[in-house]
Parts: structure tokens; sequence; C-alpha cells
């Protein structure tokens, strides 16, 4: 059960790298289709939002199981080996907590938009519910491969390496 | 009070380990349930972060930049760059800087641009007797330009939470970027007389020159194009950051046919994972500076400042060096994160220049780049040439020197920075 959902959310983090690559390739086309043929799309901006969205919260998951999010490990590595699987345990169970909260919580947005048919009121005008549904979807996910990884953990005694950590600076 | 409260939390779930993204948004969850807003506001919160046409940039920069990094420009770069100045006193260091600043150009991160020259300029610099603190700090510090010549994720993530123009941010860095650039090379110069060690690479030919040159030039013409269609308007950042991506899979995979399917995949694979990792922090942050905002805690910081420094200029010596203190342990990001919100209003009261105000802390932040124990460029260089972190900070402080004179110059003189967005 474990082992599936790791692949799961790897596959999707996966799809994600798929879908920030169309984003380059949508937007290349708008400026081509603009400038070379004075024929802006309407739609190149609005799905390379909702395909980031979707990116950004599906892809979280998968990277749970290899640290890849950015933490503060200065402190916590220099402490006994016991007391790092507590911290580590209590930091994904905290993540599981609060994702598992955001997921609650922003089902019934997206919920509601679809009952009443609620839609962006952009150009393109696409249902509401396509982009809200990425926070209950993503952050579900989250919730579980933090739970999961956090079992693993405790149990296993097999502490996740901490990973080459992705960053923005 | 309750502000201490809440930013002892937070760090406190910061040091025990709480991955960034879920320590800002998680405690902004927290303080939204226990004020009793509605629990709609969390998930509302991390949609609206990421509905964001300016951001999408992110990505598109980080696939440029990952591209042209697996395509090997960094080595076509350097040669060029080197085939110039080589023969100059310390001219492999100065030809490191240079070429850290032209690929600074390309990418908006430190860490690709650290890692992308030090793989090239670590190896020739310490065969020809540079010193290694001295090769290692150069590089370190040379990595930190990525974030100040535009394209910059810092920037564009300071533009969309203080709702400035990145565009604007972009020029501004500009200025600060080439002084920066320009006191790295004169110390290096003098720097290089004072060691006899050192080995003279001998004047290349003007066919070695023609010869690099002309490899590295799709490199540095791609940069041009996408910083000058910014700056004209031809397209906005984000649409800029396409045409770099797209252009990056022309110049790799067309023109110098370096880039193979299994590079593009990694590059790809790549920044998908640092543009998640990155946004879901933003979003993050997002909700608790939604949640600070409505516990008022922007407001008193502003109030408790206002009647407590008088001047601009003492208010920014402060937060310089709170943000030294912060920059020992924690990351660019997080601090900027951090910070920026719980300070946007002072610089209203103060009268400072937002635009200003952002690159002075996005120097700021190259600094915590460099300071050990927690500096990402550190770990970068350490992974790359196999130096002792100790080695590696004692090469930076030299720099680092440069870099906080750089900020006193900024202070001094605003027009540096403010200039090119403004008056021309």
């Amino acid at each position: 059960m474990a082992r599936w959902l790791g692949r799961f959310t790897a596959a999707l983090s996966t799809v994600s790298a798929f879908l920030l690559f169309a984003v380059g390739a949508m937007l290349t086309y708008e400026v081509v289709a603009r400038y070379f043929f004075n024929a802006p799309t309407i739609w190149a901006e609005e799905l390379s939002r909702l395909f980031m969205i979707w990116a950004v919260f599906v892809g979280s998951a998968g990277l749970l199981s290899g640290w890849h999010h950015i933490r503060v490990t200065v402190v916590v590595e220099r402490l006994p080996l016991p007391v790092q699987r507590f911290f580590e345990c209590f930091a994904l169970w905290f993540v599981a907590v609060i994702a598992a909260f955001v997921a609650w919580n922003g089902f019934p947005i997206a919920a509601g938009s679809f009952d009443v048919g609620r839609t962006t009121g952009s150009m393109l005008d696409i249902p509401s519910w396509w982009m809200q549904a990425a926070v209950p979807v993503g952050f579900g996910l989250i919730a579980l491969q933090a739970f999961v990884v956090g079992l693993r953990v405790l149990w296993d005694h097999d502490r996740p390496v901490p990973g080459s950590a992705a960053h923005a600076d | 009070m309750e502000t201490l409260l809440i930013l002892l939390s937070l760090f406190a779930l910061l040091l025990a380990g709480v991955p960034v993204a879920f320590a800002l948004g998680g405690l902004g969850v927290l303080l939204l349930a226990f004020a009793g807003f509605s629990d709609l506001m969390a998930p509302a919160g991390f949609l609206s972060a990421m509905d964001n046409f300016v951001l999408v940039a992110v990505p598109l920069f980080l696939l440029m930049a990952n591209v042209m990094l697996k395509g090997g420009v960094g080595r076509d770069l350097f040669a060029a760059v080197q085939a110039f100045v080589g023969h100059w006193p310390g001219g492999l260091a100065v030809a490191t800087i240079i070429s850290c600043g032209v690929f600074a150009a390309i990418s908006g991160s430190s860490v690709a641009t650290a890692a992308t020259i030090g793989t090239v300029a670590i190896p020739e610099m310490t065969k020809r007797g540079y010193p290694r603190a001295f090769t290692f700090g150069v590089l370190a510090a040379g990595g930190t330009l990525g974030i100040l010549i535009p394209p910059s994720l810092i920037m564009i993530i300071y533009g969309v939470i203080t709702e400035e123009s990145v565009l604007a941010l972009f020029m501004a860095g500009v200025g600060p970027g080439l002084l920066m650039i320009g006191l790295f090379v004169v110390f290096s110069i003098f720097y290089a007389r004072r060691v006899p060690s050192l080995e003279a690479v001998p004047r290349a030919s003007w066919g070695e020159r023609g010869r690099t040159g002309l490899r590295a030039l799709p490199t540095v013409a791609l940069a041009a194009v996408v910083i000058t269609g910014i700056y004209q308007g031809w397209y906005t950042p984000t649409e800029a950051a396409a045409i770099g991506f797209a252009g990056a899979l022309f110049v790799t995979g067309v023109v110098l046919r370096t880039l193979t399917w299994r590079d593009l995949y990694d590059a790809t694979v790549e920044s998908m994972r640092t543009t998640v990792v990155i946004l879901l922090i933003v979003a993050g942050a997002k909700v608790f500076g939604k949640a600070i905002a409505l516990y008022r805690i922007p407001q008193d910081v502003s109030s408790f400042i206002s009647a407590n420094i008088e001047t601009a200029g003492l208010f920014i010596l402060v937060v310089a060096l709170v943000l030294l203190l912060m920059g020992l342990f924690m990351e660019a990001l997080s601090m900027l994160l951090i910070m920026v919100p719980v300070l946007a209003g002072s610089l209203v009261v103060l009268g400072i220049d937002p635009i200003w105000f952002g690159v002075f802390f996005v120097i700021m932040v190259e600094c915590a780049l460099i300071t050990p124990p927690v500096g990402l460029n550190l770990y970068v260089i350490q992974a790359v040439s196999g130096g002792t972190l100790l080695e590696i900070s004692r090469g930076v402080l030299p720099f680092l020197a440069l870099m906080l004179l750089t900020v006193l110059l900024i202070s001094l003189f605003p027009q540096i920075a403010l200039y090119l967005p403004f008056h021309v």
C-alpha cells in the first residue's frame, strides 16, 4: 500500500513536469501568434495558470518521501538519532494534519462551484472547479503521503535520507 | 507580545525541521482557526496565491536555465570569456566572475549560476595555482549574482508579494549587479598581484578568441533577446521566460547540438522539483501573511518602528543587521517571505522606495547565501569542489565585505539602482 502510494505520487510529479513544459510551449505559441500573425489566443494565459496550479499542488506529494521540500536541518541533524527520528515524524505528521485540514475545507469550495455551475468569468470562461479541485486533490495526496512516510520513519526505522533539496536562491 | 509569540512559534517549527512551506502555511492555518475566521480561508488562500500569471515565469525561467545548463553552455561561456581576459593578472578569477555575470542573465537562481560556472572554473583555477580558499570564494560570491542580475526568481517573488512591477525590479538590479561585478574584478586583480604562485595564462590568439566567442555567441544572444524584450515591452516577463525556454531548446538542441533527449527530460524534472518546492512555500507564505495581517502584526511592527526609529537610514541599518543574523541559519526565500510582509508597511512611513528596497533585500539575501553555517552557495561549492566548509567560508569573507560595500553604496547613491527603471 505504502509503496503503491509512493509510486503513484512519484508518477504524478512526472505529470507535473510535463504540465510545466506544456506551459512553456503554450506561451511561446502565444507570443509568436500575437507578433507574427496578429492573432493572440484567448486560452494561453488562463490555461497556463490552470496547468501551473495543478502542477504545484499535485506535484508536491511525490517530493515528500525524498525530503525535497526545503527545511532547516541545522539543529535537528546535530541531535542523537532517536531524537532525530522523533522530529522527523513530528514534522511529517504536522504536514499531514495541516494538509488534511486544507483538503477537507477545500473540497466544499470546488463541490459548491460544481453544483451551481460557476465559471471563471474570464475570456475562456472555464468552470471554476477545474482550478479549485487542485487544492483538495493535491493536499489530500500530501496528507496521505506525509502520514505514510511518517509511519515508515517510526516503524521501519528507515530514516528518509535527507534529499538534495531544490532551491530558489 | 502576540507578535513575539507568533514569530517564536514560527522559528520553533522551522528549527524542528518542518518543511518551510508547511511551517508558514500551517502556522497561518492555525492562527486563522484560533481567531475564529472561516475555515475556507486557508484553501482559498493557497489557491489564490498560485492563480497568478506573474508566477508562471518561475517554472519557465527554471526550464530555460536548466536546459542551458544540461546543454553545457557553462563550458563554452567560460572558454570564451577566458580567451579575452585570461591573460590579465588574476585573469581566471576575472573570467570566472564575468562568466557568472553572463550566466546570471540566463538564470534567475544563484545556486544554478554557482554550480554551472563552478564545475568548469574551479579545476582551471586550482590547476593554475590559485589558492583554494580564494577560488571557492570567487565562485560562491560570483554565483550570488544570479539573483541580482535579471532574470531573478527572488525578484519575481518580491514583486508578487509587494505588488510592485517585476520589470522595474529587474531593471533596478542591473546597475548594482554591474557595480558588484566591477568590485569583485578589481579586488581579484589586486589580490592576484600579491600572490606570486599564480601561473599566468598566455594571451589567446584572435583566432582562438573568434572560435570560442562564436560558440558562446548564441548563449549571449539569447540572454540579450530575453532581457531586451522585457525592457522594450515586447512581452511580459512571463512570456519572456517562455521565449527564453524555447530559445534555450533551439540554442542547445539545434545550434550547438549538445542537448540529448535524456538531458531534456532531466532538465524538465529538475525544473518541476524546484518549481513545486518554491511555489508551495510562496503559497504557504500567502496564508501566513493573510493571518498575520488579520492579527494586525505588520501594523504593530510599523508603529513600533515609527515610534522608535526616526530615519530611513537607521531603519535600513537595523534591517540589514537583522537579515545578516537571520541569514546565518536561514535560506533566502524564507527570509524574503517572512520579513517582507512584516516590513512592507514601514516603507511607506519612512519614505523608502519599494523597488530600491527590493534590490537592497536581494543583496542582503545574497549575503545569506554565503554565510555559514547555512548558506546554499557554500554547499554547492562544497559539492562541486570537495573543499571544506571552513575553507570556503574563509574565502568568501572578502567578497562578503564587498557585497556589504555595495549595499552601502546603493544606500548613499540610490540612483545606482533606480536610474535605469525610472529615468531611461
